[in-house]
């Protein structure tokens, strides 16, 4: 399917409170399906918020939980990206996954600080109903000791992202990870000529501000749609992969 | 400043309204960080959602309340003046002691009692203006014009707050004055500081934004009396940037093993 329907959600989790979360998350996925979105794209730890401190055993899920099963459910009518955090044993990870006609068709995790785990920081092309696809956190693009293994061309790469605002310089004249954000991308975009899907959240949390600006970059690196900076918003985009163009739909 | 001033009126908007507010209190000294705060927080939450409270004491330099009438003028704020002399001298005249440090804390905390009750009065939260120099430098009375319920200014130097606030369009000669705690005639914060904020914050920034060590300045050219100077008072004053510290005896202690945020659930 080169053609498709891309909903972007740059969300606003409510720090600690799975529940809300995913109720929130679920009612998305269910006003995406009514518009007839094919795939549905939330941000990097979406269900749980990111300053987590002590709250890790309140906000992880796991894979065997309800809350996994229905968000597999749901992605037999919509394709979804989500970023959670997940338990497994004493282990926690920020993870993202991509769920499609009921599977986990990829799921990438990376230890949560303060975990032993200290695996899975490779990340690999899988297919999907688009066409190849590659899902990697704004964080693991940015960890120096990632490895992407590639076997054939990538056609979206998808980066959910929890970037806050940060590094102003002595004349307060720019914020150095509001541009990097967007210079990562749009290299990574070159890098691995393809679409770029970025999906940033929005929200304060203990005075880190997420500033969101989601953007669909295509492969030569040209931000062909931004969201606006620290507003939650969600778009319909009809996405066409063979000629490199998008169109919003009204909302 | 752009950017950061969408940072600090997003950040203000957010915070207070996501604990069930629509105010903002914010004490107007007339200098500079003080007015930087209500104009974010007009920006923020709008004219008819800001309260600037002015609490002059009777040795208060005339010209704070004069800039801090213009600042709420000019935004066209809801002020509220509490001349605070009367609270104050009752507890100086019975604890008589000429110690100027002793007598200016307790007026930063009787303004910071005021400014408490005024925000239960008018429900809203209290917007702090202490910026990262004074913070680093612990130029501030702890439980006093440092208490507030958030603070937009704490992660700015004194230096940026001045670029700040002229693109926010206060009043140039509120921007120029010499900062001033005025908690007594005559005091000014350089003075006292024993450094100016602009040499103050080329050392604070190389140190913190830049990582570089002492010796790395003074290789630079920087006073090593004056590195040396911050670093010390930094040291000193660290008590004032931490909660209280708590005895462990347990496996489990608040602030150290258990850490839940301040925005959970909000």
């Amino acid at each position: 399917m080169r053609r498709f329907k891309l909903e972007i959600v740059q969300l606003k989790p409510i720090l600690g409170m799975v529940n809300e979360n995913f109720e929130q998350i679920l009612r998305e996925i269910d006003s995406g399906i009514k518009l007839g979105a094919d795939l549905i794209c939330f941000p990097d730890t979406a269900l749980s918020g990111w300053n987590l401190s002590s709250l890790l055993k309140e906000t992880s899920i796991d894979r065997g939980s309800e809350k996994w099963e229905v968000l597999k459910s749901r992605s037999k009518r919509i394709s979804v990206v989500v970023g959670f955090l997940e338990r497994e044993g004493n282990n926690y990870f920020k993870s993202v996954s991509y769920l499609e006609d009921g599977k986990v068709l990829s799921t990438q995790r990376y230890p949560f600080v303060g975990s032993d785990n200290n695996t899975a920081r490779e990340s690999k092309e899988f297919h999907t109903k688009f066409g190849n696809v590659m899902l990697i956190s704004f964080s693991a693009l940015m960890n120096p000791k990632a490895v992407f293994t590639t076997q054939e061309d990538i056609d979206i790469l998808i980066v959910p992202s929890a970037v806050y605002a940060e590094g102003v310089d002595e004349m307060g004249t720019h914020i150095s990870s509001i541009e990097d954000f967007e210079l990562i991308c749009k290299a990574a975009s070159i890098r691995f000529h393809s679409t770029v899907i970025a999906v940033n959240r929005v929200g304060f949390e203990d005075g880190y501000g997420f500033f969101g600006a989601s953007k669909v970059i295509d492969p030569w690196g040209k931000v062909v749609y931004s969201l606006p900076r620290f507003v939650q918003k969600r778009v319909l985009l009809h996405m066409d992969l063979d000629t490199y163009t998008l169109r919003v739909e009204p909302s | 400043m752009e950017a950061v001033k969408e940072i600090l009126i997003n950040f203000i908007s957010d915070e207070v309204r996501k604990f069930g507010f629509k105010k903002a209190i914010i004490g107007l000294s007339g200098g500079v960080d003080s007015s930087v705060g209500a104009y974010l927080a007009v920006e923020a939450l709008g004219v008819e959602n800001v309260v600037g409270v002015m609490m002059p004491y009777k040795t208060s330099n005339p010209t704070s309340l004069e800039d801090a009438r213009l600042v709420a003028k000019n935004l066209g704020i809801k002020t509220v003046l509490i001349d605070i002399s009367p609270i104050v001298d009752t507890y100086l005249n019975l604890e008589k002691d000429e110690d100027k440090i002793r007598r200016g804390n307790f007026t930063a905390r009787i303004r910071m009692a005021v400014l408490y009750d005024i925000s239960y009065k008018e429900k809203g939260l209290i917007i702090g203006t202490g910026n990262k120099t004074e913070l680093l430098l612990g130029y501030t009375t702890l439980y006093g014009d440092s208490a507030c319920a958030i603070n937009p200014l704490g992660d700015l130097y004194k230096t940026q707050v001045w670029r700040l606030a002229k693109s926010l369009g206060v009043p140039k000669r509120i921007i120029e004055k010499p900062p001033s705690a005025d908690l007594w005639i005559g005091q000014t914060d350089e003075d006292e500081l024993g450094v100016n904020y602009i040499l103050a914050d080329k050392i604070l920034y190389s140190l913190f934004e830049l990582d570089l060590t002492p010796e790395e300045l003074i290789l630079r050219g920087y006073e090593a009396d004056i590195v040396y100077k911050i670093v010390d008072t930094i040291r000193r004053t660290q008590f004032k940037r931490v909660e209280p510290i708590i005895a462990k005896v347990s496996t489990v202690t608040i602030g150290k093993e258990l850490s839940f945020p301040r925005d959970w659930g909000v």
